[in-house]
This record gives structure tokens, C-alpha cells and sequence, in this order.
């Protein structure tokens, strides 16, 4: 079934609509829950998400016009369900902030002190790029998100589609995130190196 | 990977992507592919740990979500509202077919009556249930006798308020009806139906809907394979629905009608059509 049918099924009522909601259930009821925990949403708070979001789409479903993706559209309501709650957290601060040069030279410059260095290098390489994604997802969770999606095999356009973003948007915002992560691992890299070289 | 143009400055950075996604380019730089390689193993082991959190989606999660759709009266109401317009649709256009059917000359009118029984001798009459006071009536009758006498019980029936029994009968004899107008490839809907959804300008949801909510109530009273336990709310709504459908096949298929079912029709013209 595609979205857009389900969409349709859900506008219908009755049996129908169950058969649109048990669709739209299975379809994204587990994505928008991991979305959101990579977000940093807690395990409850995903559900209470997933389901103000389930909840919207069926309020809504009405004024889907279907001139444009209904997936896209899901999303949308859920990156903005997801926005509105870590609002109502107050994470949204933090979330939205940002990263502006000053910042990423503070970022670059915690990260070539002597000691995080020191400390970096006590792990294995492993276990440093672990902890140094793990940063980076804090601060920038939606390229977090987004890289995970290139990492599981998603195409540009479904990359885009839960993002929000149109192909090429994505494709420059993915590419950017190679420059955005490395000052979190680049150090993790010199353990690839042999001794002496370091 | 995505088959648009990459820029040359941005070739790296492809080729980095790549390797996260597991597809390393063999030409890229080794270095390149070894640290994505390892940033790929991060962010599996990541995503890993976001799985174990949340499993896929169970029946239990499905059920609270539906709890909160109808506490916020989202299941009820609106397929309510989509049901009566639906039906009231459905109403006027069978009144119309109804009306169309009375105007028609009916010279077979009076030919609604049953041929006399017919005498099986006395062995076929014991086997049907021996040569006594019990032994079963037997008639030879046409499908249009037969379906004729449902549709005049039904009608009768719902006039006593048997509603049970009148959907049962009308039920039958407009699958029957429907059969002899013959199906379309998939066997369902049979051509009428179809033929009233094209008319009546359905869309296609609806359509589906208004079948699955015709067919719900018949379904009940002959099976209880599936939850057999289960209660069913049958109104005299779902009875007039089919008896009118029935009334119309019958109608189109033999080009007549009997007097119960014009009599019945010049009653639903003053009815009010929806009383849920």
C-alpha cells in the first residue's frame, strides 16, 4: 500500500480508516520512535511523539492535498512534533543552537588539548570514534541522523525525504558533514598511525 | 549510491559517504576509506543501541494508539458523518431506480404465484422426509420465484419488525440477483453494485467502505468462523438497504417488480432514508 492510499483510507472512516491507521502503524511507527531517540528523545517521550504525530496525520489527513509526497509529509509533522516537545523540555536550546565558527574553533580547540588527547588516545580506535560520534550526535543530532540514514543504505531522496530536504540539499548537506565530524575523530585517527609517526 | 553529478571538488566527500554506506570506492584514497570505514563500524554499533531501545512497533503500541484516537473522538465521529452522507447518497440514487421501476408496464405482475407442488410419488416423498403429516413440502421453482418470495418475506418481515430475518432474506436474494446480473472479472463487486458506485459518483475509498459496511452485517449472520463470540449491531437500516438493492436487481434483471416490492418502494420515497 502506498502512503498516499493510506492517507486516503484514513480520510474514508470506518473500516477503511483502520485499515490506513494499522498501515501508517507499521510503516512508521518504528522509524519516527528511533528518530526520535537519535534526536535524544527518551524511549517514553519517542512514544508520546510517535503518537501526537500518528494522532495529527489523522486530524489532518483531510487537507493532504497529494500534490506532494505523503511520506514527506509525515515526516514533516513529526520532525515538527519532535521540535515542539524538546521545546516543551527545554532541550530545544541546546538542539537548535547552532554551530557557528567560533564555536567549532572552541570544538577544535577542546579537542587537540593536550589532555583530550591524551585521553582519546587511552581508547582504542574504536571506542574514540564511538565517544566522538556520540558528541557530535549531542550537538548536531539531525547530521547524526542523517548519517546513520547513508550508513543503513538510504538513498539521497529518502535521506531528504526524512530530513526534510530536496535532493540536492541533501547531497550538499551530507558532504558537509565529513568536515562537521572530523574535528570529534580526527584525533581518534593518529591511533591508525604507527608510533613514531604520531 | 545517487546517480547525480558530483562535482569534482566534492568527489571525496563521495567517496566518503560511499564507504559509510559500505560501498567503498576502490580508487579513493585508503586512508579515506579506512576511517570511514571505522566511522561506519561507530555508527553502527549507534544505531544498534537505538534498535534495542526501540524494538519494532508491537500490537500493544497499536491498541494505545487507537485508545487515544477514540478518547479523542477521531474513529467515531468522523466515519459517522462519512457513513450517513454516503448512505443517504445510496438512498436517493436506489429511489430513483425504484421510482424508474414503478413507472414500467409489469404484465408478469400477476404471474407471481407458485406453481402447484409436485407429486414426487411416495419414495421420493419418504426420502424427503417420509409419507406423513412432516413430510417436506416441495416446490420446483426459478430463481426468480425464489428470489421474488425472499424479498416479499424480507419486506414482510421488516414491516413486523423481524430485522434479523429480513436482512437474511434480502441478503440472499440480492446475492442471487447480483449473481444472475452477472460479476465482473474479480467476481466482486458484482456489475450492479459497480454500476450504482459509478452512478452515484463514489470515490473510491467510499466505495470500499460502503461495501465493507453492506457486507459486515450479512457476513455476521452466515459465518462465525471469525470472532465467533463477537456482537453485531444490526438496524433496520442495514434491512431497507437490502431489500432495496434487492428490489433494484430483482427489478433490472427481470424487468418487473412484484406488489410488495412497488408497494415497498412507494413507502422508502416517503421515508425518511437515514435513522442512525
Amino acid at each position: 500500500m502506498t502512503d498516499e492510499k493510506m492517507i486516503q483510507l484514513i480520510c474514508s472512516g470506518g473500516q477503511s480508516a483502520a485499515s490506513g491507521l494499522k498501515a501508517l502503524y507499521q510503516s512508521y511507527a518504528t522509524q519516527v520512535q528511533r528518530f526520535c531517540v537519535a534526536q535524544g528523545a527518551s524511549k517514553a517521550d519517542a512514544e508520546d511523539i510517535w503518537q501526537q504525530t500518528a494522532i495529527k496525520v489523522v486530524k489532518a489527513a483531510d487537507s493532504f492535498r497529494g500534490d506532494g509526497k505523503a511520506s514527506a509529509w509525515i515526516w514533516q509533522i513529526a520532525r515538527n512534533n519532535l521540535l515542539e516537545h524538546l521545546a516543551a523540555t527545554s532541550k530545544r536550546g541546546a538542539r537548535e543552537q547552532t554551530v557557528s565558527d567560533e564555536t567549532w574553533s572552541v570544538i577544535d580547540a577542546v579537542q587537540t588539548d593536550a589532555d583530550a588527547v591524551a585521553r582519546q588516545r587511552s581508547l582504542e580506535v574504536d571506542d574514540c570514534v564511538s565517544h566522538g560520534l556520540g558528541s557530535f550526535s549531542r550537538v548536531d543530532p539531525d547530521r547524526a541522523y542523517a548519517l546513520t540514514l547513508q550508513m543503513d543504505g538510504y538513498s539521497i531522496e529518502e535521506v531528504g525525504t526524512r530530513i526534510g530536504r530536496g535532493t540536492s540539499a541533501t547531497k550538499q548537506y551530507l558532504y558537509e558533514i565529513r568536515k562537521k565530524i572530523e574535528p570529534y575523530i580526527a584525533n581518534c585517527f593518529d591511533l591508525l598511525k604507527p608510533e613514531s609517526a604520531r | 549510491m545517487s546517480d547525480t553529478t558530483i562535482e569534482p571538488g566534492d568527489k571525496e566527500n563521495q567517496q566518503w559517504l560511499d564507504a559509510i554506506a559500505g560501498k567503498p570506492d576502490a580508487s579513493a584514497d585508503p586512508t579515506l576509506n579506512q576511517q570511514a570505514t571505522v566511522l561506519r563500524q561507530a555508527l553502527i554499533k549507534r544505531n544498534q543501541e537505538i534498535i534495542t531501545a526501540i524494538p519494532e512497533a508491537d500490537p500493544a503500541g497499536y491498541e494505545r494508539l487507537l485508545a487515544e484516537l477514540q478518547r479523542q473522538g477521531l474513529l467515531d465521529d468522523k466515519p459517522k458523518v462519512i457513513l450517513i452522507k454516503l448512505i443517504q447518497k445510496v438512498h436517493t440514487f436506489l429511489f430513483g431506480l425504484l421510482k424508474k421501476g414503478m413507472n414500467q408496464p409489469s404484465p408478469l405482475v400477476n404471474d407471481m404465484t407458485f406453481p402447484a407442488p409436485v407429486s414426487y410419488g411416495p419414495a421420493a416423498s419418504v426420502w424427503r422426509g417420509g409419507a406423513s403429516d412432516y413430510a417436506t413440502h416441495a416446490d420446483v421453482v426459478s430463481r426468480r420465484q425464489a428470489t421474488a418470495q425472499q424479498l416479499d418475506c424480507a419486506i414482510q418481515l421488516l414491516s413486523e419488525g423481524q430485522v434479523i430475518a429480513a436482512v437474511t432474506l434480502a441478503a440472499a436474494a440480492t446475492r442471487v440477483l447480483t449473481d444472475l446480473l452477472g460479476k465482473d472479472s474479480n467476481g466482486t463487486p458484482s456489475k450492479l453494485l459497480r454500476g450504482f458506485y459509478e452512478q452515484i459518483d463514489l470515490p473510491d475509498a467510499q466505495k470500499n467502505e460502503f461495501h465493507i459496511w453492506l457486507n459486515e452485517v450479512y457476513d455476521w449472520l452466515r459465518h462465525a468462523d471469525k470472532a465467533p463470540d463477537s456482537p453485531m449491531e444490526i438496524s433496520e437500516m442495514e434491512a431497507q438497504m437490502w431489500i432495496k438493492l434487492g428490489i433494484a436487481s430483482f427489478s433490472r434483471h427481470f424487468n418487473d417488480m412484484t406488489p410488495a416490492m412497488k408497494l415497498f418502494a412507494r413507502r422508502s420515497a416517503s421515508s425518511i432514508p437515514i435513522n442512525l
